[in-house]
């Protein structure tokens, strides 16, 4: 942060005094400690229980201070306060879901909350978009090279053209995100339908044991426990109230959690996704909902959960792309959302339950063109670079 | 996250906007407060000394380079 009383005497510069602050897994937090609150912590267990009145003894905190570091989340205490209870409930269900600390503590300290970007009103034509390039270059340097290579290669092999030009391969070369929707018209549920369905639909379950079940959709995921769940958010889609639904696999079907008007629906759609107006135009928004707890009851405390269930969305996300391109609409996905506020707009328990982007489904308005990619063909050079000597 | 946005935003002004600036130095109290911040009320209205545009500007750059990137760029799929 800037010096603000620095600023005002004549001085630009940044605030730069060295501060601990402890990052509360549970409520994301950031509480303030002095050394002697570290010094005091460090003693602790975490393991058992201690009589404030045996910590109070000899050159330590005061017992209104040891009340005060647990008012403010930095202590677990038995009192029957709504902060004290809050806490020992967080820190029993993190520890009964199987969180990794580091990932909890990531994930706690990373939500955002009534974040609003200024992508819905700042400036989209290329020049514009340039010009922030070259502004973000001459602060950062310069962008590393698209093609990458390695100069330790002992040896190159050029390998035989690809005829990527079937039904298949026409699929994914059409994949692309799109952000200018036709809002005049109605998505037709069938359309909807196939696109839900080819993502999130179950294909099959198998029994790995018993209450075992690992599910099989069109997408990978870790372990077969397909942890991600589907809350459509529908606007303008034939036959479907607007509204925020949760889609639920085993019956192929749409449960309604909130009714809403298609203004209040383009309105939350624009909330959720921190002011991106451009994807409150689509016709459904499809949030990526990840149970932890079904998740992390296989992989418990585990290093690689985390990231596990995020690649699961991002399967999910290329198969929603790929299901769109292939009827010729248009979709996007994006991981810019304020993930607390869906939460609390879908009342999801957040220690187990959370929100990790946003896929988008419409029809796409060919006359505007502006935020797209338009990628020039690229064949591949004959010539490979060389190798090292 | 959010007040490092607003912080941005007002050494943006402060850098380009000479009646902000003016603002700011005859009401610093009340021109904080546009932004959410709150400062010292006891500071004289006419002791404040801004620094000049140029130096807030080179000020700004370095504390979005410090920032959360919760601004700027988002983080969407193409």
């Amino acid at each position: 942060m800037p010096d603000f009383a620095a600023l005002l005497r004549g001085d630009a510069r940044l605030d730069s005094k060295v501060e601990i602050n402890l990052l509360c897994p549970i409520t994301g937090d950031r509480i303030s400690l002095t050394e002697r609150h570290v010094e005091f912590i460090a003693k602790l267990s975490a393991q058992q229980w201690h009589e404030v009145t045996c910590l109070t003894a000899g050159d330590t905190l005061t017992e209104d201070e040891i009340v005060g570091l647990a008012e403010r989340g930095a202590l677990i205490c038995d009192a029957e306060t709504t902060w004290a209870t809050r806490l020992r409930d967080g820190e029993s269900r993190l520890t009964a879901v199987g969180w990794h600390p580091q990932a909890a503590l990531y994930h706690a300290s990373t939500q955002w909350h009534a974040v609003e970007g200024d992508e819905g009103h700042r400036d989209h034509d290329d020049t514009a978009h340039r010009e922030r390039l070259s502004a973000h270059a001459s602060a950062h340097g310069r962008l590393p090279p698209h093609f990458h290579h390695r100069d330790d290669a002992s040896t190159r092999h050029a390998l035989p053209a690809v005829a990527f030009d079937d039904p298949f391969a026409q699929v994914l070369r059409a994949r692309c995100t799109t952000r200018h929707f036709e809002t005049g018209r109605t998505l037709s549920l069938a359309d909807f339908t196939r696109v839900l369905y080819g993502t999130f639909g179950v294909m099959g379950t198998e029994v790995l044991a018993p209450d075992v079940v690992a599910v099989k959709r069109t997408s990978a995921s870790g372990g077969a426990l397909h942890p991600v769940e589907a809350y459509p958010l529908i606007i303008k889609v034939e036959g479907l109230e607007p509204g925020f639904y949760h889609y639920e696999g085993s019956s192929h079907s749409l449960a309604l959690l909130e009714a809403m008007t298609e203004a209040q629906a383009r309105d939350l759609a624009t909330a959720l996704t921190i002011g991106q107006t451009y994807f409150a135009e689509a016709h459904a928004l499809v949030f990526h909902v990840a149970r932890l707890d079904r998740h992390h009851w296989k992989y418990r405390r585990h290093p690689k959960a985390y990231k596990a269930v995020l690649l699961d969305s991002g399967h999910l996300s290329q198969t929603f792309y790929l299901l769109a391109a292939e009827r010729g609409l248009g979709a996007f996905y994006t991981a810019a959302i304020n993930d607390t506020d869906v939460a609390s707009r879908l009342k999801l328990d957040r220690l187990s339950e959370i929100a990790i982007g946003a896929s988008g489904l419409g029809i796409p308005d060919s006359l505007r063109n502006q935020l797209h990619l338009h990628p020039e063909p690229h064949d591949p050079d004959p010539t490979p670079a060389p190798v090292a000597r | 996250m959010a007040q490092q946005t607003k912080a941005q935003q007002l050494l943006e002004r402060l850098a380009t906007d000479d009646e902000f600036r003016a603002r700011m130095e005859a009401d610093p109290v009340a021109a904080f407060a546009d932004y959410g911040f709150v400062i010292d009320p006891e500071i004289a209205p006419g002791s404040v000394t801004l620094p000049s545009k140029e130096h807030i500007k080179a000020n700004a750059d370095l504390l979005a380079k410090q920032f959360e990137a919760s601004s700027g760029w988002i983080v969407f799929c193409r």
